[in-house]
């Protein structure tokens, strides 16, 4: 059975060279006449066949005229290509139009405030360290910061960190970042605590006066 | 072959940039090949030249999707294969196996193409082969039908009918051996009738 698919395959000359060595090695010609002889008979009949069903040559040019005019009918395709693409280009600057609307703009005012508020911050350090008046003027603000600078002065000199810092204004975050102000000394962690914790009590405050005021060097 | 197909790419080109005579030639070169292969679907003439049209008619629309992956002919074929189903589903006929008539004498008039020399001894004779031929072939499976009259009659090798038919090459090799098989076999039964 297979080597007689293979021979059907060597009669339309589609074996491999492998394939032809093993089948002439195999089953040699002689088997495969009949089959072949056979074959040949079928084509030739079926190109008969074939011969019979063609058209005319009259029918052939009344086809080919038909074809023609309904290709005529038909849009250019060049011009349905020029159409496709403007469409496919309006269809794009649409699409990204939305997409900015919806992701790049936002991004975008979200990228600006953050920039607003760094800048905003570093001006405010600036200014800290260059006059240790409070920037903002707001009532809440100028309470916290007085009672802040009464702790400070309150606190003794070699006193621990925290100590010199209203307990309520400790949080935990402080309390837990504690390894990691060891690089300090110990005037630097008391300052960056009390810092810290103003940040923390500034995030409760309402928006226009979250500015934190960085304190100078404690007396001492 | 190469020098032909490098031609067709050339005036695929030219049709997808509007030149619609590039695509005249087309027609003009592959027109006999399509109405023969649509032929052997449907049997009625007039009906052969609308399909063979219908079938030129979308492969113009479809022109701006043909990649040049596949040659062109065997895209088109695979569309005129698709066209002539379609038709015969459209027109909820059955298959034209069923429906040919082999006693209407419509070849007897014809001579029969029938070699002399090397003849099988249990071969039928000439016409009787050639009517025996058409009614095997049209009670083939239709995919077995297909593999194997575009081999025969049409030349395509096993790689091009593979593209036409959307199938591995080992598929149409044992397509086309079973449809030799199936073949041989009803005419050894109508041999001994």
């Amino acid at each position: 059975m297979d080597n007689k698919k293979l021979l059907s395959a060597l009669y339309d000359g589609e074996l491999t060279e492998i394939e032809e060595h093993q089948l002439l090695r195999q089953a040699g010609v002689d088997s495969s006449r009949k089959n072949w002889m056979f074959w040949q008979e079928i084509r030739l009949a079926g190109k008969a066949i074939e011969t019979e069903r063609r058209l005319s040559p009259g029918q052939h040019q009344l086809l080919y005229q038909r074809v023609q005019q309904a290709i005529e009918a038909e849009a250019d395709l060049d011009a349905q290509g020029v159409h496709d693409y403007r469409h496919s280009l309006r269809h794009n600057v649409l699409e990204l139009r939305r997409k900015v609307v919806n992701h790049i703009v936002p991004l975008g005012a979200m990228a600006a405030m953050l920039a607003l508020a760094v800048s905003l911050v570093n001006l405010t350090v600036m200014n800290n360290s260059e006059q240790p008046q409070p920037v903002v003027q707001n009532d809440a603000v100028m309470e916290f910061n007085r009672s802040t600078a009464a702790a400070e002065k309150l606190t003794p000199a070699g006193s621990s960190p925290s100590q010199g810092i209203p307990s309520q204004l400790v949080t935990e975050d402080v309390m837990v970042a504690d390894a990691e102000l060891k690089a300090l000394d110990e005037e630097g962690m008391q300052r960056l605590r009390a810092y810290l914790s103003q940040h923390d009590q500034m995030t409760q405050l309402p928006r226009k006066s979250r500015f934190a005021k960085y304190p100078g060097p404690i007396e001492k | 072959m190469n020098s032909e197909i490098d031609s067709d790419k050339r005036l695929v080109e030219r049709v997808k940039r509007g030149d619609k005579r590039a695509f005249d030639v087309l027609v003009l070169k592959y027109q006999h090949r399509i109405a023969n292969l649509i032929g052997r679907y449907v049997r009625d003439q007039d009906e052969v030249l609308d399909v063979t049209q219908e079938v030129f008619v979308k492969a113009y629309r479809a022109m701006a999707n043909f990649r040049g992956d596949a040659q062109f002919y065997t895209w088109l074929y695979r569309i005129a294969i698709n066209t002539a189903k379609n038709f015969l589903v459209a027109k909820s006929r059955r298959p034209p196996d069923t429906d040919i008539d082999i006693d209407d004498g419509e070849f007897s008039d014809h001579p029969v193409v029938i070699s002399d020399e090397g003849n099988p001894e249990d071969l039928l004779s000439g016409e009787d082969l050639k009517e025996v031929l058409q009614k095997a072939l049209e009670d083939l499976p239709e995919e077995l039908r297909t593999a194997l009259m575009l081999r025969e009659f049409d030349g395509l090798s096993y790689g091009e009918i593979a593209q036409v038919m959307e199938c591995p090459v080992g598929t149409v090799r044992s397509r086309i051996f079973r449809g030799r098989e199936s073949i041989e076999k009803r005419i050894e039964e109508m041999n001994q009738e």
